[in-house]
């Protein structure tokens, strides 16, 4: 099988991953206690108005047309109407998913680049001193909830040392799809826009707010890469084709970094895939801590809300993330591993 | 000159159980073109000493005494750049699996690049790569093979690359640690003449390591026979199978199987080979031996030529024994 076949198979084996995964959200939905309607009243429920609300919210068809009414409103992009304002819920997550995205992408930056550089740095050391110490880095910083080291961190860099600010994602911010100081959000990554802008300051601003909750959730998550990257790297370079690479007298640079990390770290993008979700449910933890105003914010204050619609629309968008996540993984693989696309 | 001498090699290994002592006091020289055939069943040193001739022993192993001597210069006291550029131009090895010996991420023609390019950095990958369809072509494998990966070979093609990433810089010595362990006997024999044509028509000098005397028997010229991590017998081909002296390599000659005798079960020799993390008085072999005398288990033999060229380590031709 070419690349491409492989490729073209895998995204297609995608759409049943979500399929199934949109159907799981919306039984648990139904089957959880209580009548969602009910929420749009107070301690007093008019029979005839709640009946009403049922209808209005499509509540009172059988179940199977609900399911197909959800299925083809998710196809058009249609999450639904949240309870709690009553606006759509589609646009409400897009517009929370740039920061969350930007937050993700420098986590997952800090905790590959912590995580590799210790992890390769351990297997060189084994079984020395700074082998010892750097495991034991892995397993403290692992035991530490994120929301706690964002607190910390907040405490002595923001509060102590007032080197960096505590929280929010810029110190002032501009009105969506205005723009202050010649900063104009197109993208909502702060970063990028603020790049395309032109605007140095704001992005030194930008980047100031990122390292906080970056450093927080990425050491976190790089406990995991040190782990796998650690015991990879040893596997890796004690296989013969190591020793029959040094035995031809090959740079050691090239016996490193084409025989021991390209095939050590192929294992690492697989863990890269699936604590990416795990950096998502992070995400919630440490936006609360940082005042974050993404998609983390946004399922908090839906569940705060009880707002079943909004958790129903970000649960599923945050499936379809990861499922997207692990095709391009996967695809990454099977160029670096020529093994995997026979 | 002599293209190789060892002198007195001790080689050890950290174990939990304390040192291990995989290689003791082996001495033996090799002259140009000549092949060696190390003979010995497993954990008896033989890849240890292989590895220990490239400077090459994983972390835990360690030479604490002795010399390599190849061309008259230390490998032991090499380090860094001058290691590297005697690995695989002077001194290439090939290794008993050929399945795992080959970079699963790599092209088979990005081996040869590398190999080649690593020691003659001005030849372009053009080159390199023409030159590696050259010797394709002479192991009788197409040089299209070039572009597949290690998985899309057989065992036995692989053994072939092997062997000619080995030949591709023209070394002066080839080691080959068992080359043919992982084969079935139809490809162990087109290997085996494989190495044979390679010694002749590229006047190498080849070490061949391996627990089959039949295999040695048709390549080398003369043979140590190793047990314990010491050479007891070295002789060349002819005398070890005509007149063997030390009794484990005559053993090992009844071990051979023969499809003409009635015997329907196969012969072994009793006993398992010593431990090696605990010091041993005497003569290794003294357990097994069956003509064990009691000078054998406190007196350490050492190896010296009875006859002209033929070494041997045992007590039974002392002057007087018995």
């Amino acid at each position: 099988m070419s690349l491409k076949s492989y490729i073209i198979t895998r995204a297609l084996l995608t759409i049943p991953m979500i399929l199934l995964l949109a159907t799981i959200v919306f039984l648990i939905v139904r089957v959880l206690p209580g009548d969602p309607a009910l929420l749009h009243f107070g301690k007093t429920v008019n029979p005839a108005a709640l009946a009403e609300v049922r209808h209005a919210l499509g509540l009172d068809l059988p179940v199977y047309t609900q399911y197909f009414n959800y299925l083809t409103g998710l196809f058009q992009g249609n999450l639904g109407i949240a309870f709690s304002n009553e606006q759509p819920v589609a646009p409400q997550i897009l517009s929370a998913f740039p920061a969350t995205l930007e937050l993700t992408i420098c986590s997952m930056a800090v905790a590959v680049l912590v995580g590799v550089v210790l992890g390769v740095r351990s297997s060189r050391k084994y079984g020395s001193k700074e082998d010892t110490v750097i495991r034991t880095f892995g397993v403290v910083i692992y035991s530490i909830p994120v929301f706690f080291s964002g607190l910390i961190l907040i405490a002595v860099f923001a509060i102590g040392l007032h080197w960096l600010p505590a929280g929010g994602r810029i110190s002032t911010v501009p009105p969506l799809g205005g723009s202050i100081l010649g900063f104009h959000i197109q993208t909502g990554l702060y970063t990028v826009d603020s790049l395309v802008a032109g605007n140095l300051p704001q992005f030194v601003d930008v980047l100031r707010h990122l390292i906080l909750p970056s450093v927080a959730l990425g050491l976190y998550i790089s406990a995991v890469f040190i782990r796998i990257t650690r015991s990879n790297m040893l596997e890796t370079l004690g296989q013969e084709y190591v020793t029959a690479a040094r035995a031809r007298g090959l740079k050691e640079r090239t016996v490193l970094y084409n025989y021991g990390l390209r095939n050590g770290l192929l294992p690492v993008l697989t863990i890269m895939g699936l604590e990416f979700a795990g950096l998502l449910a992070g995400a919630i933890l440490t936006e609360t801590t940082f005042a974050w105003n993404g998609l983390g914010t946004y399922i908090v204050t839906a569940i705060t809300d009880r707002d079943y619609i909004a958790i129903q629309g970000a649960v599923v968008f945050f499936g379809i993330l990861v499922a997207v996540v692990s095709l391009v993984v996967d695809i990454l693989y099977a160029y670096l591993d020529p093994r995997i696309r026979y | 000159m002599a293209l190789l001498v060892v002198k007195d090699l001790h080689v050890s290994y950290a174990s939990p159980k304390g040192e291990l002592r995989a290689v003791h006091g082996v001495s033996f020289d090799m002259q140009e073109q000549e092949t060696l055939g190390i003979v010995g069943e497993s954990g008896c040193g033989k890849s240890t000493l292989g590895l220990a001739l490239l400077n090459l022993l994983p972390p835990q192993g360690k030479v604490t005494q002795g010399k390599i001597l190849l061309d008259g210069e230390d490998i032991l006291s090499m380090q860094g750049e001058k290691l590297r550029q005697v690995r695989g131009k002077m001194v290439a090895m090939i290794f008993q699996d050929p399945m795992t010996s080959l970079n699963p991420v790599k092209k088979i023609g990005d081996h040869f690049a590398e190999a080649i390019r690593a020691h003659d950095p001005e030849v372009t990958k053009e080159e390199a790569l023409e030159k590696a369809g050259t010797i394709l072509n002479q192991l009788g494998i197409s040089s299209d093979r070039l572009n597949d990966y290690p998985h899309q070979l057989s065992g036995g093609m692989k053994q072939r690359i092997m062997i000619g990433l080995g030949v591709a810089l023209d070394p002066r010595l080839l080691i080959a640690d068992e080359p043919t362990t992982s084969l079935d006997v139809v490809i162990e024999a087109q290997i085996l003449d494989l190495l044979r044509q390679l010694k002749d028509s590229l006047k190498l000098s080849m070490i061949l390591i391996t627990h089959s005397l039949g295999v040695v028997a048709e390549v080398a010229d003369r043979i140590a026979i190793m047990y314990g991590g010491e050479i007891f017998e070295l002789a060349d081909v002819r005398t070890i199978f005509k007149n063997p002296l030390f009794p484990y390599t005559q053993l090992l000659l009844k071990l051979v199987p023969n499809v003409a005798s009635k015997s329907t079960s196969l012969e072994w020799i009793p006993g398992s080979p010593p431990d090696l993390s605990s010091p041993i008085p005497g003569c290794k072999f003294a357990a097994r031996c069956p003509y064990v005398f009691d000078r054998c288990k406190v007196d350490p033999p050492t190896l010296r030529e009875v006859r002209p060229a033929h070494l041997v380590a045992c007590h039974l031709y002392d002057e007087g024994a018995k």
